[in-house]
C-alpha cells in the first residue's frame, strides 16, 4: 500500500529527511523496506545526519545521471563530473566523512557508492610503506616484537623489491 | 611558539591519534579496500596490525603472478651454491602458494580469483604442485582462474616467425590439465596458458562467462565439449593454440565477444551466435569462415587471412549492425567492395594484392587507410576523420600525381584528413608537379602528420613547405612520431590579411591559386615536445627571414635533442 512517493529517513541526530523513492532505491536496505510497505512512517537509521545528508546528496546525483545518460547534454555531463570530483576531494580529506560514509553505505547497501569510497581509501593506501600507512591512520601496532617478526618472515617476499 | 598551546595541540593529536577506524571497519570493506591494491602491497598490510593480518587470511584474492615468482632465481644456475639457493627459494615460494590456499579453506573462505603464473619459472616437474593448487582452488570454489605453465616444458616454438610460440602436440611434458576444472560449477572466468586438454570426459562448466586459452593443446573432440559444456559463455579468446582443424561455435546464445588468432590448424571456423557483437579473426592457413548468421556484429576484424573479393562482398551485407571493420594484411583481396547503411569506422591496412576500393557508406565517419596507391570510389559521404598512409614505391613522378589526385578526392569528402608516411616524403611533392597542380587540400585548418618509420632522418623544413603546399593557410601543423623515441612538432602560423588574394603575388606563386606560405607568413609559433625533454620548448618567428629562422630551429636540434633517430 505505497501511497507517497517520498521516504522520510530520521538520522541518529534526529533530523528527518524527506527524499524521493526513487532516489532511495539505490539502498538495498530502504528498497527492501519499501518493497515490504514498510517505509511510510519515518525510518530511524544510525546514521549522523552530516553523512546521511552527503549520501542523500550522492545518491541524487547518480540517479540524475542515470536518468541522463542517453542524453547527449555535455554541460550537464561536466556539472555532474565536476561535483564527483569534488565528492572525491572531500572525502579524500575528511577521514571522519570517509569512514561515516563507508559505514553508511554499508548498512544501507548501496555497493556503488561503497564501491567508490573503497577505491578512494586504497588511493590513499597505494604506494605507502606500512609505516607510513599506520601514521596516516592512526593504525596502532598491536603484534608482540616476536609476533612481527613472525609476520615479516612468513611474508619476506612481499617486503623485498 | 607559544610552548603551552603547543602542548594542547599535542594532547589533541595524541587523542585523535587513538581513533583508529580503518582497522575497524567490517572486514568485507576491508577486503574491499584490499581489492584495489597490488597483490605485494596487500601482502604487506599484514605486518600493520593483528586486524590486517586476520584480513589478510581471509582476503579472497590470491594473485602469483610475475611479481611474486621474481623471487626466485631466473636462470638454472652452473654455481652448486647458487643453484641449491635458487632450489631452497623455489621451494619456499611454492610452500607460499599452497600455505595461502590451505588457510582459504581452513577458514571457510570462496575464492573470487586464484592466479598461477609460472610461465617464467625455468623448473621441471611442477605438475603434481599445479594439481594441488588447482585442487585446493576448486574446493574454494574459485570463481576466476587464471593458470600459466611454464613456457618451456609445456610448449615448443613450432612456428618461427617472431612473437608467435605455439604448442607442440606431440610434447609429452605438457601439463594436462586435470578434468575436474572443466566441470567447475563456480568458475566464472577461466584463462589457460601453456598447457593442454585432453580428457575425454564431458565438459561442464555451467558458470563459465570468459574463456581464454593461449598457447594450449586440444583436440578437436575436446574442443567441440568444450563449447557444448558452457551454455552462459561471453566472451571466447584463442591464441596460438594447436590440436583442432575445425572451430564449430553454434547454440552459443550468450556469446558476445570472439577471438581467435594464430591458431595454425584451423581450416574450418563456423560461428552461429546471434548476440555476438564483436569477432576478431587471425589465421594463416586458407581457411573456410561462415560467420553469414552473425546478425549482430558490430566491430569485425579480419586479419592476414586469404580472403577472397566475392567472399568479403557478399559477407557484409549479412550484418546490418556493423559499425567497425578493420581489413589488415588480407594480401588475396584484390576489389574492396563494401556497401553498409551501419558502418561508421573502417580501416584498410596493408593488403599488398589490392587494386581498388569502393566504399557506399554515407554514415562513415572515420575512414584509414595504409598502403598502396589504388583506385578508390567513395559514395556520398562526410568523413570526419580520415587517416591515409599511402606507401611510396618508387619516386616516379606519376606516384605523386596520382596522390594528389586521391588527396583531392578524399578532401572532398573529409573534415579533416591527416597523413602518415614512412619519413616524410609523402609531403614532398616535386616542385615540377606543384607548378602545374593545384593543391589538393583547401580550407582546412589543422593537418597532422605522423612519421612512422623507425630510424628515420626527417627534414622537418622541407616537410613543412611541402604541407603547406598540400593545404595552404594552415593555422596548425603537427608532425609527430609514436614509436620508442617519441617527438611532436607543433606549428602554429598566423597570415597577413588578405594579401595571398589580392595583388602582390610573388613571382614564384603566379601559377598558382593562391600564393605560398612564404609570402603572407607573419608569425610561427614552434612547440616541441619529446620523450627525451621534459618540457615543451617553444619558439616564436616574426619578420622577413622566417624562412631562413625554421631552417635555423631544425639545425639547432639536429645539434641539440632530436637528431629524430627514432
Amino acid at each position: 500500500m505505497a501511497t507517497t512517493s517520498t521516504v522520510k529517513l530520521r538520522s541518529g541526530d534526529n533530523e528527518v529527511f524527506e527524499v524521493e523513492k526513487q532516489v532511495m532505491i539505490q539502498s538495498g536496505t530502504i528498497r527492501n523496506m519499501i518493497e515490504d510497505d514498510a517505509a511510510d512512517g519515518e525510518i530511524p537509521l544510525q546514521i549522523s545526519s552530516r553523512n546521511l545528508a552527503k549520501v542523500v546528496e550522492w545518491c541524487k546525483c547518480m540517479q540524475h545521471r542515470d536518468r541522463n545518460n542517453n542524453n547527449d547534454n555535455k554541460e550537464e555531463e561536466e556539472e555532474e563530473e565536476e561535483w564527483e570530483k569534488k565528492f572525491d576531494e572531500e572525502v579524500s580529506e575528511d577521514k571522519d566523512l570517509h569512514f561515516g560514509l563507508l559505514l553508511a553505505a554499508n548498512y544501507l547497501e548501496i555497493p556503488a557508492l561503497l564501491h567508490r569510497l573503497c577505491q578512494l581509501a586504497a588511493d590513499i593506501v597505494k604506494g605507502k610503506t606500512p609505516e607510513e600507512i599506520r601514521r596516516t591512520f592512526n593504525i596502532k601496532k598491536d603484534f608482540t616484537p616476536e609476533e612481527e617478526e613472525a609476520v615479516m618472515d612468513e611474508h619476506g617476499w612481499a617486503f623485498h623489491d | 611558539m607559544n610552548r603551552e598551546s603547543g602542548d594542547d595541540i599535542v594532547i589533541m593529536e595524541e587523542v585523535l591519534s587513538s581513533m583508529d577506524r580503518i582497522s575497524n571497519l567490517p572486514e568485507p570493506i576491508l577486503h574491499c579496500i584490499l581489492s584495489f591494491l597490488s597483490f605485494k602491497q596487500v601482502v604487506q598490510t599484514t605486518v600493520l596490525s593483528q586486524a590486517w593480518e586476520h584480513a589478510w587470511r581471509t582476503f579472497p584474492i590470491l594473485e602469483f603472478d610475475k611479481t611474486f615468482f621474481n623471487q626466485v632465481p631466473s636462470v638454472s644456475c652452473n654455481n652448486k651454491i647458487e643453484a641449491q639457493l635458487g632450489d631452497e627459494k623455489l621451494s619456499r615460494a611454492l610452500n607460499y602458494v599452497e600455505g595461502t590456499l590451505r588457510t582459504r579453506r581452513r577458514e571457510m573462505i570462496r575464492l573470487d580469483k586464484f592466479t598461477l603464473d609460472l610461465y617464467e619459472l625455468r623448473v621441471k616437474e611442477l605438475g603434481p604442485f599445479v594439481d594441488r593448487c588447482i585442487f585446493s582452488a576448486l574446493e574454494s570454489d574459485v570463481k576466476e582462474l587464471k593458470l600459466a605453465l611454464p613456457f618451456h616444458t609445456s610448449a615448443r616454438v613450432v612456428d618461427t616467425r617472431p612473437g608467435m610460440p605455439s604448442v607442440d602436440a606431440h610434447n609429452k611434458r605438457c601439463y594436462n590439465l586435470p578434468q575436474e576444472v572443466l566441470c567447475s560449477k563456480s568458475i566464472q572466468v577461466l584463462a589457460l596458458s601453456c598447457c593442454k586438454l585432453q580428457s575425454l570426459r564431458s565438459v561442464k562448466l555451467s558458470s563459465l562467462k570468459k574463456l581464454c586459452l593461449t598457447s594450449v593443446y586440444a583436440p578437436d573432440l575436446v574442443l567441440e565439449s568444450l563449447v557444448d559444456g558452457c551454455p552462459l559463455i561471453e566472451h571466447l579468446s584463442l591464441v596460438n593454440c594447436l590440436g583442432f582443424n575445425t572451430l564449430d561455435l553454434s547454440g552459443l546464445t550468450k556469446l558476445n565477444e570472439f577471438k581467435v588468432r594464430n591458431c595454425l590448424e584451423v581450416l574450418w571456423l563456423s560461428i552461429q551466435a546471434l548476440n555476438v557483437k564483436t569477432v576478431s579473426i587471425q589465421l594463416s592457413l586458407p581457411c573456410e569462415i561462415n560467420v553469414a548468421s552473425c546478425k549482430n556484429i558490430k566491430f569485425l576484424t579480419l586479419r592476414l587471412l586469404s580472403l577472397k573479393d566475392e567472399w568479403l562482398c557478399s559477407q557484409i551485407p549479412n550484418f546490418p549492425f556493423l559499425e567497425n571493420l578493420n581489413l589488415v594484411g588480407c594480401d588475396k583481396l584484390k576489389s574492396i567492395k563494401i556497401s553498409s547503411l551501419s558502418l561508421k569506422m573502417l580501416k584498410i591496412f596493408e593488403c599488398a594484392g589490392l587494386i581498388e576500393v569502393k566504399i557506399e557508406a554515407p554514415n562513415l565517419s572515420i575512414f584509414r587507410y595504409q598502403g598502396d596507391v589504388v583506385s578508390f570510389s567513395i559514395g556520398a559521404m562526410t568523413l570526419l576523420e580520415t587517416h591515409l598512409s599511402f606507401n611510396k614505391n618508387n619516386s616516379d613522378i606519376d606516384w605523386y600525381s596520382e596522390y594528389i589526385g586521391l588527396l583531392a578526392m578524399f578532401h572532398n569528402v573529409s573534415k579533416a584528413v591527416n597523413l602518415e608516411s614512412y619519413k616524410g616524403e609523402n609531403a614532398d611533392i616535386p616542385e615540377d608537379l606543384r607548378q602545374i597542380r593545384s593543391s589538393p587540400f583547401y580550407g582546412y585548418n589543422n593537418l597532422d602528420f605522423v612519421i612512422n618509420g623507425t630510424r628515420v632522418q626527417v627534414a622537418i623544413k622541407n616537410t613543412i613547405d611541402g604541407l603547406l603546399w598540400i593545404s595552404p593557410h594552415l593555422r596548425t601543423v603537427t608532425i609527430k612520431s609514436f614509436y620508442s623515441n617519441w617527438f611532436s612538432f607543433k606549428f602554429e602560423f598566423s597570415y597577413k590579411k588578405q594579401a595571398v588574394y589580392e595583388g602582390g603575388i610573388a613571382q614564384c606563386c603566379k601559377s598558382r591559386p593562391i600564393s605560398c606560405w612564404r609570402q603572407c607568413i607573419e608569425q610561427v609559433v614552434v612547440e616541441y615536445t619529446s620523450n627525451g625533454v621534459n618540457n615543451i620548448k617553444r619558439y616564436i618567428f616574426n619578420g622577413e627571414d622566417i624562412w631562413e629562422k625554421i631552417d635555423w630551429l631544425a639545425d639547432l636540434d639536429t645539434s641539440l635533442a632530436w637528431s629524430v633517430e627514432l
